[in-house]
C-alpha cells in the first residue's frame, strides 16, 4: 500500500493570550500523520498536546491564538488539501470538517454529552448534519453504531439519557458517535485516562478494532507511555509545547534517545523483567510553569546531560537520527 | 405526570386551608373590627353614633360571635363558591373583585413573560458578548434596575410622562375608554398604558434574572459537552441554543413561582401610586378598613397565583430537565 499523507503539521505555535501578552503554550509542533495509522502523542500534563490536538478541530478556547503554523489536511477522495489554520474558527468550512472528515473522544465520558438529551439524540444530530439521509435511517444507524460499539440493547440505550450510563458505556457511546460518519482522522483525547483499568482496556480493544474495520487513522493522546504503546504505529514525545523526540513505537521503546524519553520510560513499571529489577526513577525537578520557561533547551533544568554554554543557548533541531526516527538534543548532533 | 398533578392538587388544598387559618388570625389582629373602623370615620365626620347602634351593627355583620364560629361561617361560605359580603362596598365580595381580577391577572402575567423573555434575550447576549459594549450597558442597567424602588420609578416614570409627552401613564385607560366596551381601539389604549406597569413591576425581576443568566450560560458555555457537541459540526447558534442556554434555564426557570409572588406581592403599591383598577388598590384599603371577607378573598387570590405560579415552575423544569422528570418517577 502506498503511503498517503493525511494530515501534516507544520511548525504549529498557540500562544494564550494573557492580560494583552501572549504566552506561548505551543511552540513549534510538526508531525505527519499517514493514512490508517495511529500517532501517541504523549507528554506530562499542560504540555500542550490536548491544546495541539483542539487547534486540529479549531476548538480552542477564545483566549488560545493560533499564532503560526500550518494544518494541512488532505481530503481523499478526489478532494483538496485545506490548511486548517487558515478556517474560520466559527465557520461553515470547519463545520463541514468536524464531525464529519475528522471527528474527536474527550477524556471526560462523564460530561461531554449534554444531561439534557438522550445518547441517541446527540449522536443522530451528527450524522443528521453530515448526510443526507431520513431521521428514520439515521435513527437505524445510530442503533447500529451502539450496537457496533458494545451497547447491550441498543434500541432501547438509544432513548436512555447520558446519567443512565456508566462511564465506559458513555465513552462507548462517544466512539459511535465519534466514527457515526466515517471519518477519515479520530482525535482521541486521553480517552481512556477517567476509566478504571478493565473498563480502559475494553475501550482501547474497542478503538483497535474500529481502526481495523474502517481504516480510520488516529491522533492518540496520552500521559501514559504504556497505554500508547499498545495503539500506535508512531509516537510524538512532547515536552513544553515542543515535540522532543519522535518515531516509530517499537524504536522509541527500544531505543530511546533523548534523555527525557529515557526517564520517562525509566518511570514506568515493568513486569517479568527480574534482572532489571530496580527501583523506578523519577524524573528530578518538576516541569517549569509557563512564565519561566528555559532559554534554549526548555528540558536544560531536568537533565542529567546538561552541557553548559550549549543546551542554554537555543532550542534544538529535530534531527532524524535513524529511519524515521527524529530527536531535538544536542547530545545526537 | 397525571400522578404528579394529583399529587400537587392536595398539597395545594391543604396549603391553602393552613393559610386561610392564617390570613384569618393576621386580619382580626389589629385592634378593633369593622365597625370601630367605621365609626372611626364616621365620627370624624361629625355623626353621633350611639353604643347600641354600633352593637346592633355588630349583630348584623355577624362580628359579635367568637373568632372560630366567624371563621367556620367564612370557609363554609366559600366550600359553597361564596366569597361573602364586603361590608364597604355593600356587595358581595366576588363581585367587587371580579372586575379588577382580570386586570390583575393580566398584568400579572404580562409582567413575568415581560422579565423573562428580556432577561433571558438579554442574559445570552451579555454571556456569549462578554465584555462587549452591550455587556456592559446591560450590567450597568442590571444594577440600576435592581437598585431602584419600584415606587420611585413609577413616580418618575410619570413625572416624565406628564413633562415630555403630556400624557398621564396613571391608570390602564384613557378617560374617554373608561367603562366603554371593549373594542379594538380600546384594546390598544390598554396597550399603550399596560407598559408603564409592566415596566415598573418587571424591572428588579428583569434585572436579577438577566445576571443569574449571564452568570450560568458563563459557566455553560466552558462545559466539556459544549466542545463536544462543536466537534460534531453543529451550527454555532442552533448548538448555543440546544446546549448551553438550555441548560442555563434551569435555576431560571425554577425561580419562576418565586419571581411571580414578588411581582404580585410588589403590586399593591405600585397599583396605588400609578392608580390602577387592579387588586392591589382594593387589597390595602380592605386591610385599612378591617373589611375582613374582602381582604381574606385577596389574599387566598394572591396565595393561588403564587402556588400556580410554582406548579408551572416545576413543569417547566420537568419538560427541560430529563433529569427531573427521573426523579419524579422513582
Amino acid at each position: 500500500m502506498e503511503k498517503k499523507i493525511l494530515l501534516q503539521v507544520k511548525n504549529l505555535q498557540i500562544s494564550w493570550l494573557f492580560d494583552k501578552a501572549l504566552i506561548p503554550i505551543v511552540y513549534g509542533v510538526d508531525f505527519n500523520l499517514e493514512s490508517g495509522k495511529v500517532l501517541g502523542l504523549v507528554g506530562e500534563s499542560a504540555c500542550g498536546k490536548s491544546v495541539t490536538a483542539l487547534s486540529l478541530l479549531r476548538l480552542l478556547a477564545k483566549e488560545l491564538k493560533i499564532v503560526n503554523g500550518e494544518i494541512l489536511f488532505w481530503e481523499h477522495n478526489g478532494g483538496e488539501t485545506i490548511d486548517i489554520t487558515k478556517l474560520e474558527s466559527r465557520g461553515k468550512d470547519i463545520r463541514k470538517i468536524r464531525g464529519g472528515l475528522v471527528s474527536m473522544i474527550f477524556q471526560e465520558p462523564m460530561s461531554s454529552f449534554s444531561p439534557l438529551y438522550t445518547i441517541g439524540y446527540q449522536i443522530m444530530e451528527v450524522i443528521l448534519l453530515h448526510s443526507e439521509i431520513s431521521k428514520k435511517e439515521a435513527q437505524e444507524r445510530t442503533i447500529e453504531l451502539l450496537n457496533k460499539v458494545g451497547i447491550a440493547d441498543a434500541r432501547n440505550s438509544f432513548k436512555s439519557y447520558p446519567f443512565e450510563f456508566s462511564g465506559g458505556m458513555r465513552q462507548r457511546a462517544m466512539i459511535a458517535k465519534a466514527i457515526s460518519c466515517n471519518p477519515s482522522l479520530l482525535i482521541a483525547d486521553e480517552p481512556t485516562t477517567a476509566l478504571d483499568v478493565t473498563i480502559q482496556a475494553q475501550i482501547l480493544n474497542l478503538m483497535r478494532d474500529m481502526q481495523h474495520e474502517f481504516g480510520t487513522s488516529i491522533i492518540f493522546i496520552s500521559h501514559d507511555l504504556g497505554v500508547v504503546g499498545q495503539m500506535a504505529d508512531e509516537i510524538a514525545i512532547m515536552y513544553m509545547g515542543k515535540i522532543i523526540e519522535r518515531g516509530p513505537t517499537k524504536e522509541i521503546f527500544k531505543n530511546p534517545n533523548h534523555p527525557y524519553t529515557i526517564k520517562l520510560l525509566d518511570a514506568i513499571p515493568r513486569l517479568g523483567n527480574l534482572e532489571a529489577r530496580r527501583r523506578l526513577e523519577p524524573i528530578r525537578g518538576s516541569v517549569p510553569g509557563l512564565f519561566n520557561r528555559p532559554h534554549g533547551c526548555t528540558f536544560n533544568d531536568r537533565c542529567d546531560y546538561f552541557m553548559s554554554g550549549i543546551c542554554g543557548a537555543s532550542f534544538p533541531e529535530l534531527k532524524e537520527i535513524s529511519e524515521n526516527h527524529f530527536v531535538a538534543c544536542y547530545l545526537y548532533g | 405526570m397525571l400522578n404528579l398533578i394529583m399529587r400537587r392538587i392536595v398539597t395545594t388544598l391543604v396549603t391553602l386551608f393552613l393559610i386561610s387559618v392564617v390570613a384569618f388570625i393576621i386580619i382580626q389582629l389589629p385592634p378593633g373590627d369593622y365597625v370601630d373602623a367605621w365609626a372611626g370615620k364616621k365620627t370624624q365626620g361629625g355623626t353621633i353614633i350611639t353604643q347600641a347602634e354600633l352593637n346592633n351593627m355588630r349583630v348584623r355583620l355577624g362580628l359579635d360571635k367568637p373568632l372560630y364560629q366567624q371563621y367556620f361561617k367564612w370557609i363554609g361560605d366559600l366550600m359553597k363558591g361564596n366569597l361573602g359580603f364586603s361590608f364597604e362596598y355593600h356587595r358581595p365580595v366576588a363581585e367587587v373583585i371580579g372586575e379588577r381580577l382580570s386586570m390583575t391577572l393580566l398584568i400579572a402575567f404580562s409582567t413575568l413573560a415581560f422579565t423573562y423573555i428580556l432577561a433571558i434575550a438579554l442574559g445570552v447576549y451579555s454571556a456569549v458578548k462578554q465584555y462587549s459594549i452591550g455587556d456592559n450597558i446591560a450590567t450597568v442597567l442590571g444594577y440600576i434596575g435592581l437598585a431602584t424602588p419600584g415606587f420611585l420609578f413609577a413616580l418618575i416614570l410619570m413625572y416624565l410622562g406628564q413633562k415630555w409627552f403630556g400624557m398621564s401613564v396613571g391608570g390602564l385607560f384613557s378617560f374617554k375608554f373608561q367603562g366603554a366596551p371593549w373594542s379594538w381601539a380600546k384594546f390598544r389604549d390598554l396597550l399603550g398604558h399596560l407598559w408603564v406597569p409592566v415596566v415598573v413591576l418587571g424591572m428588579a425581576g428583569t434585572a436579577f434574572q438577566l445576571r443569574t443568566m449571564r452568570a450560568t450560560l458563563l459557566d455553560e458555555l466552558n462545559k466539556m459537552y459544549v466542545t463536544s457537541a462543536r466537534s460534531g459540526g453543529i451550527p454555532e447558534f442552533n448548538l448555543l441554543m440546544r446546549y448551553p442556554v438550555r441548560m442555563a434555564l434551569n435555576p431560571i426557570v425554577a425561580t419562576l413561582g418565586w419571581e411571580l409572588s414578588k411581582i404580585i406581592s410588589g403590586a399593591p403599591i405600585i397599583g396605588l401610586v400609578l392608580s390602577l383598577p387592579t387588586l392591589g388598590p382594593l387589597y390595602i384599603t380592605a386591610l385599612l378598613d378591617q373589611d375582613i371577607y374582602l381582604s381574606g378573598a385577596l389574599i387566598l387570590i394572591y396565595c393561588i397565583l403564587v402556588i400556580i405560579g410554582t406548579f408551572i415552575s416545576d413543569m417547566l423544569l420537568m419538560i427541560l430537565d430529563p433529569r427531573m422528570r427521573m426523579k419524579e418517577r422513582s
